[in-house]
């Protein structure tokens, strides 16, 4: 299991309402291709917000509660923003037993976290930390 | 030797008929196999991996997805094969609510049955899920998602069967759950309470919500009188709940252990279903005649309705205008009890048991409250009647029958078949065929239009007039003919649609059953009923006839249309959610909301909105003007529309929006310097002065409300209501 630091500058301008419909366009406003629209948009934005989903939803023809199964169910997408940078710290058994566990505890205490708020998203300007699962 | 066509199972030759699969196939030889998510209707899932059986040479198989094939040797009840299923129960054991004692569904849940049935005695695995909080938003299903399996059949009928799909799995693995999207509410999103995903769930997880205890309430008050309508479709079904069969009409009992609870009358809901096959008809030939908005749709069933509303805003114009029989009860009652009974008006409460859930949302509706009451207080199901009647201690098959009271409690077989699919469609034309003809009708029965089919046409010539029907039940059905007919690919005079399979009969509130033959049979009971009436058809009710003349006047008259027609608006489909589509620093003075639902995106407010923001970047305006896209702001058929601060544009062009915004700019600016001082003056005020302030507040407003301008500041919205107006400018 690993864990990552997101240190984050919330996308101000990141919501550009045309490219979505740019890309539910350029893929022919087809339900079969929604998993790669999904992955365009996500490019695009950096995380799935609920609305642009249920946009998608509207133009595609389909429920949105399908659309919206279909990227909880997947671990590539995400419903919550992501961060600009992303620290990924590896937590598998050989990191681990070397210390990996210190390692991530001098990044919160720099970036000024406790462990209680590891996984919450704050304000804009402040740190976003996610746990991710990969081994090395 | 191998007989052609036949295979073994458990050790006896079963011949193969067509079925498709082992699990229909070993249900005709006798043997139940168990499962959770198999359902006859709805598409093969595979899910609960239950129905295992062990074939040979293809090791262990789930039954309902396999192909029975000549020669196969099938084991239904191996010892692998029990444990596995064991395994599998108390797996779903331990994260589910084991409160079954408390449960709606006690003694009616797959799950606590199977576990009888497969000898589970004991749940070895711990708790791992927390609970999670009830869903208790829709007025009528109570969604539990601690009591959920997983099976998936809530999904698949709301998908395949309705073709609403408002609620469908999300996430993995341990933390699947079935939910509506986002993590609403079942009633922020475009669920039409038809309460199908509750009649299919093995377990407790949806049900319909319960509200006897509102009725016990009122029973037991003193000062109220309570009155009761019971619809066609709960007679031939309330006493399944007793052990009787599915199909003897109850009615008789139905009335006595109503009486013995406690209510003051019984009144019969196929009375006002009379009443709704004369406005109805009547209604149907003046559109025929004058050849304007065809087809007509049925309007009785509000699952149907509150559908139309979501998804076919263009077809509103041709759902018949009459409430249902059970709002018109309502509205009839109230308007003509309260003498009769000696009570205020506000003091009479009418109780409504209906198969249907969709119902408890229908009686609602803001548009059915008048003088402050609803018109009809409280709906029941079938189910809720029974239990109404258990609590009570009364052993229904032993009463004595009793008469329904008068005149609401007498009606005809026309109003008695309303309970079953095509028996709209056949009251009205038992009407309208004797009407057109000039001559008694003597041959009341059209059975054409009877059956259980999903989809039957047809068509009757008349006096020289041919009259095209179409009868429908299920939800995505009707979905597909109401695109056709968009399309043009058809065309009908009369449709009748109802949500349920099987129409009421197969409705949710009716007691549970996982074989749906029982609605043949159901269906069967009320076409008995009818035959054994006197009278068959509505203009024949002589009670409702001096009801219409003591009344209400004519039919299809001025009061009628009052009392007992309803108008219909555009629904949105899911509440709550904005994109903005510009960027601002700090607080933007003026907003414009553009909708992208369904039918404004089709009009073009994609390009609008693109238009919009590259004006506003041109005209430098974007730190003071914000733009966002939002979900249905329900003026479906007059979009795309657009609300500029409050300002609402239907039929919106670029030009206009670019108008309306510099105009409602210049006058945002004045405004913000009159709300300052507002804000001043409110700080320094208290009490009396309050008075001083409002009504210099309403001065404003009034002068605001003259140059057709109004703002949203809350408080000057709150302080000047009755003036408070949205203007409204209407384009093209």
């Amino acid at each position: 299991m690993g864990a990552s630091l997101n240190i984050v500058e919330i996308p101000e301008a990141a919501r550009k309402f045309s490219r979505v419909c740019e890309i539910v366009d350029r893929n022919e406003r087809d339900p079969s291709r929604l998993i790669p629209i999904l992955q365009q948009i996500q490019e695009e934005y950096r995380y799935l917000p609920e609305e642009v989903l249920a946009l998608v939803a509207t133009s595609l023809d389909l429920p949105p509660s399908r659309v919206y199964g279909v990227a909880t169910f997947y671990s590539h997408f995400t419903l919550e923003p992501k961060g600009k940078h992303t620290i990924r710290l590896c937590d598998g058994t050989a990191c681990h037993v070397r210390g990996s566990h210190g390692l991530l505890e001098v990044f919160l205490e720099r970036l000024g976290l406790s462990t209680e708020k590891m996984s919450t998203l704050f304000a804009r300007k402040q740190c976003h930390i996610q746990r991710d699962s990969f081994s090395t | 030797m191998i007989i052609q066509n036949a295979l073994t199972l458990n050790g006896r030759e079963v011949l193969i008929e067509g079925e498709r699969n082992l699990l229909e196939l070993s249900r005709k030889a006798g043997v139940d196999i168990p499962t959770f998510c198999y359902h006859s209707e709805l598409s093969i899932y595979g899910a609960c991996r239950l129905c295992l059986v062990e074939i040979d040479g293809q090791g262990i198989q789930a039954s309902c997805s396999v192909m029975p094939e000549p020669g196969m040797v099938v084991q239904t009840h191996t010892e692998e094969i029990r444990e596995m299923r064991k395994t599998a129960l108390e797996l779903i054991l331990a994260n589910h609510d084991q409160n079954c004692p408390t449960c709606p569904k006690n003694r009616s849940c797959e799950l606590q049955s199977l576990t009888r049935k497969l000898g589970v005695n004991d749940v070895r695995f711990k708790r791992t899920h927390e609970p999670v909080p009830v869903d208790r938003s829709s007025e009528s299903l109570v969604r539990d998602a601690n009591k959920c399996v997983l099976c998936g059949d809530c999904v698949r009928a709301c998908d395949e069967i309705q073709g609403v799909g408002a609620i469908d799995f999300a996430h993995r693995g341990a933390d699947s759950t079935v939910c509506p999207p986002f993590g609403k509410a079942l009633n922020e999103v475009e669920c039409v309470d038809c309460g199908l995903c509750a009649a299919v769930c093995p377990t407790g997880a949806i049900t319909p919500k319960d509200d006897v205890d509102q009725v016990w309430a009122v029973v037991n008050d003193p000062t109220k009188k309570v009155v009761v309508q019971v619809a066609p479709a709960v007679r031939v079904a309330v006493g399944e709940m007793f052990g009787m069969e599915p199909g003897t009409v109850e009615m008789g009992r139905i009335v006595a252990a109503l009486k013995m609870i406690g209510v003051d009358q019984v009144f019969d809901t196929s009375f006002t279903a009379d009443m709704t096959v004369l406005e109805e008809a009547e209604e149907f030939l003046d559109r025929k005649t004058k050849g304007e908005k065809l087809p007509q749709f049925t309007s009785c069933c509000p699952a149907w309705v509150k559908f139309a509303e979501q998804f076919f805003p263009k077809l509103l114009d041709n759902l018949s205008s009459c409430k249902s029989p059970q709002q018109m009860f309502g509205s009839l009652a109230k308007s003509m009890l309260p003498t009769r009974l000696g009570v205020d008006r506000k003091d009479l409460i009418v109780v409504s048991i209906m198969p249907c859930t969709a119902k408890k949302d229908e009686a609602k509706q803001d548009k059915f409250v008048k003088d402050g009451a609803y018109d009809v207080d409280i709906v029941l199901t079938t189910q809720e009647l029974a239990r109404m009647i258990e609590e009570a201690g009364i052993r229904f098959p032993e009463l004595k029958l009793e008469s329904l009271d008068m005149p609401l409690g007498f009606k005809t077989g026309a109003g008695v078949i309303f309970g079953t699919t095509g028996g709209v469609t056949e009251a009205v034309l038992r009407y309208a065929v004797e009407k057109l003809k000039g001559e008694k009708l003597e041959a009341v029965d059209f059975h054409e239009v009877r059956g259980l089919d999903n989809l039957r046409e047809a068509e009757l010539e008349v006096e020289g007039q041919t009259i095209r029907l179409a009868i429908v039940h299920g939800l995505a059905t009707a979905k597909k003919l109401a695109q056709s007919i968009l399309d043009g690919e058809c065309e009908y005079d009369l449709i009748e649609v109802m949500a349920c399979p099987g129409g009421r009969g197969g409705g949710t509130g009716q007691p549970v059953s996982r074989d749906w033959d029982v609605r043949a049979e159901r269906q069967a009971g009320i076409y008995k009923c009818d035959k054994m009436l006197q009278l068959h058809k509505a203009q024949d009710n002589h009670l409702l006839a001096d009801c219409y003349e003591r009344e209400i006047g004519e039919v299809g008259g001025h009061k009628a249309h009052e009392m007992l027609h309803t108008s219909y608006r555009n629904r949105r489909r899911i509440f709550g959610l904005a994109m903005p589509v510009s960027e601002t620093d700090g607080d933007p003075t003026l907003k414009v909301s553009v909708c992208v639902g369904t039918s404004c995106f089709v009009r073009g407010s994609q390009q609008l909105i693109q238009r919009l923001t590259e004006f506003i970047q041109a005209k430098g305006l974007d730190k003071i003007v914000q733009v966002e896209a939002t979900f249905c702001s329900e003026r479906c058929d007059r979009g795309p529309t657009i609300i500029v601060g409050e300002q609402v544009i239907e039929k919106c062009t670029f030009e206009t929006a670019v108008d309306v915004c510099e105009f409602v700019r210049s006058r945002q600016f004045a405004w913000s310097r009159a709300k300052r001082k507002l804000s001043a003056i409110d700080a320094s005020r208290v009490g009396r002065a309050y008075a001083n302030v409002l009504s210099r507040r309403r001065r404003i407003a009034t002068i605001w409300r003259r140059r057709c301008v109004c703002f949203n500041p809350v408080d000057v919205r709150r302080a000047a209501s009755p003036l408070y107006s949205r203007a409204c400018i209407h384009v093209g």
